[in-house]
């Protein structure tokens, strides 16, 4: 007689397959025992075949996420009586968007699919009026004091209360980790999505509790924005987090994005990066002039993006916007270089980089850009003085890890080095 | 006469329609619940508390705010909060 492993059954939503993903990459772990997902729509998987009532009524260990709604899956008479059970909690993160409304005008479209959209209340707001144009609507959003609209203190006290309170009821804590973490880990990807930092610490705690081996350790956040919601500037300088900068740049999904899983890998159908401003620009319609495709129409994107940078100016928000609105401007500048350089105007380019770089030293965009046109072209005399003078700043600390490893290819080419950020 | 709960009522009514972009305030009477408006979810219902604590000037418990189930239970709530208080705190915006 053949004796089947013992079944590990995960229940929850999409959190819930994070778990089983990982429980299937522990060396050596499917060999020992099935790994089973039922995911709280119905969705059923599992490591080797096994039907999910058999999965279910002979499971050795049951995984089970808990929110503030009854669950629907009645499995309390079906377990065996030896089942050894560990629950945890829904994972959400209303504190960092403290806008959040589950909106039925997309924004960001930074969610895959047919999902509901992360929206922004304030922003919605505006855009539902139709006296606005999106000049307008840009200019009252960005001079909106939230702090004088949402007690941000009172919102972070409250949002632990909560989660606290929903930690009574599950095995596994979630309120100490995201309390010691939120400020200088990104822990989430927007209200109900956490990545792998939390996910990971999480289901380390659910499989010591069952004494099964879980050998992963955090080592690093996400790098990348590419499915993080923008946080707004305000939110981050409040509660301090050090895990998102001024130069941030995140994801933006087209509203025909095909991905069925926020989780999944693979390319994403994005439409580039952008900071806080500029997204908001974006998603309003203000500036699709951002992105620098392959669009011919070189010279009509560059009259598009200096109308923009007019009205730009005309906005002057209070901090820490103030500075966000800077960036924005000076990102507008890259962009309108970045079209010079492709139109064959090289020279008028390189002077509005260079302008931008010497102005506004923290717009590091700029600088990248200019070290890359330099160099294709055998400048070296005139890119010397420029990467010194920012070698000796510390305007590089918000590259990317991807960005610092592009500059240190460049540089070496140019016999220069320079240290990591990191 | 407008008795207190029914006072409170009302101004629910108009912090629901404004955070969650409603034309009006018609489909909203003490038996709403958050299924029946749109965008209504247990990460709004943070924005509805807190709008809610900071119009009554009143302290909601996390406990308290995801016990109750339909506005009338809310404006009762808030009921129950005002009178916590000491007398010349009551009153609302």
């Amino acid at each position: 007689m053949t004796v089947r492993k013992p079944v590990v059954y995960i229940y929850g939503n999409c959190q819930a397959i994070n778990i089983f993903n990982l429980a299937r990459l522990i060396p050596g772990f499917t060999e020992d025992y099935i790994v089973a997902i039922h995911h709280d729509n119905g969705y059923f998987n599992s490591s080797e075949p096994i039907p999910i009532g058999e999965a279910l009524t002979t499971c050795a260990f049951f995984i089970e996420q808990r929110s503030r709604l009854p669950s629907p899956f009645d499995k309390d008479s079906l377990l065996a009586p030896d089942c050894k059970r560990a629950s945890y909690p829904f994972l959400t993160c209303e504190l960092l968007w403290p806008l959040y409304i589950d909106n039925k005008q997309p924004y960001p479209f930074n969610n895959p699919g047919n999902w509901r959209s992360n929206g922004d209340r304030f922003l919605s707001a505006l855009q539902s009026r139709s006296d606005l144009t999106p000049e307008k609507i840009l200019e009252r959003y960005l001079n909106i004091d939230i702090t004088s609209k949402i007690d941000l203190d009172r919102h972070h006290d409250f949002y632990f209360e909560q989660v606290a309170d929903l930690d009574t009821h599950t095995d596994v804590k979630a309120a100490p980790i995201i309390a010691a973490n939120f400020r200088q880990r990104h822990l989430f990807y927007d209200t109900k999505h956490p990545t792998p930092p939390i996910m990971i610490t999480m289901a380390k705690s659910m499989f010591q509790y069952f004494g099964l081996p879980f050998p992963f350790n955090v080592r690093e956040d996400p790098e990348n924005f590419s499915i993080t919601l923008p946080i707004h500037p305000q939110v981050r300088e409040h509660y301090h987090l050090e895990w998102v900068n001024p130069h941030s740049r995140f994801g933006f999904h087209s509203p025909n994005a095909h991905e069925t899983n926020i989780y999944l890998h693979g390319e994403r159908k994005k439409d580039g990066d952008y900071d806080f401003v500029s997204f908001i620009a974006k998603h309003i319609g203000l500036i699709d002039a951002l992105a620098v495709g392959p669009e011919p129409d070189l010279p009509d994107r560059v009259k598009r993006l200096q109308d923009v940078l007019t009205i730009s100016e005309g906005i002057r928000p209070p901090p820490p916007m103030d500075r966000a609105i800077i960036h924005f401007q000076d990102r507008i500048r890259t962009t309108i270089a970045q079209c010079y350089l492709r139109m064959g105007v090289g020279e008028l380019g390189e002077e509005l980089l260079t302008e931008v770089t010497f102005r506004n030293p923290e717009y590091y965009p700029a600088l990248l850009e200019l070290i890359t046109y330099l160099s294709s072209k055998g400048k070296t005399r005139t890119l010397l003085p420029i990467v010194k003078r920012y070698l000796a700043t510390d305007s590089l600390k918000h590259c990317s890890q991807t960005e610092m490893r592009t500059l240190r290819i460049l540089l070496d080419s140019l016999c220069l080095t320079t240290s990591s950020p990191e | 006469m407008i008795t207190p709960v029914e006072s409170i009522l009302s101004e629910l009514r108009r912090i629901i329609v404004d955070i969650f972009l409603l034309d009006n305030d018609h489909g909203l009477n003490p038996e709403t619940t958050a299924a029946d408006v749109d965008g209504w979810d247990s990460l709004t219902h943070t924005q509805v508390i807190l709008a809610t604590e900071r119009a009554f000037r009143i302290t909601i418990s996390a406990k308290e705010a995801f016990a109750v189930q339909t506005l009338g239970e809310l404006a009762q709530l808030v009921h129950h909060c005002q009178e916590r208080l000491p007398e010349y705190l009551r009153g609302g915006r």
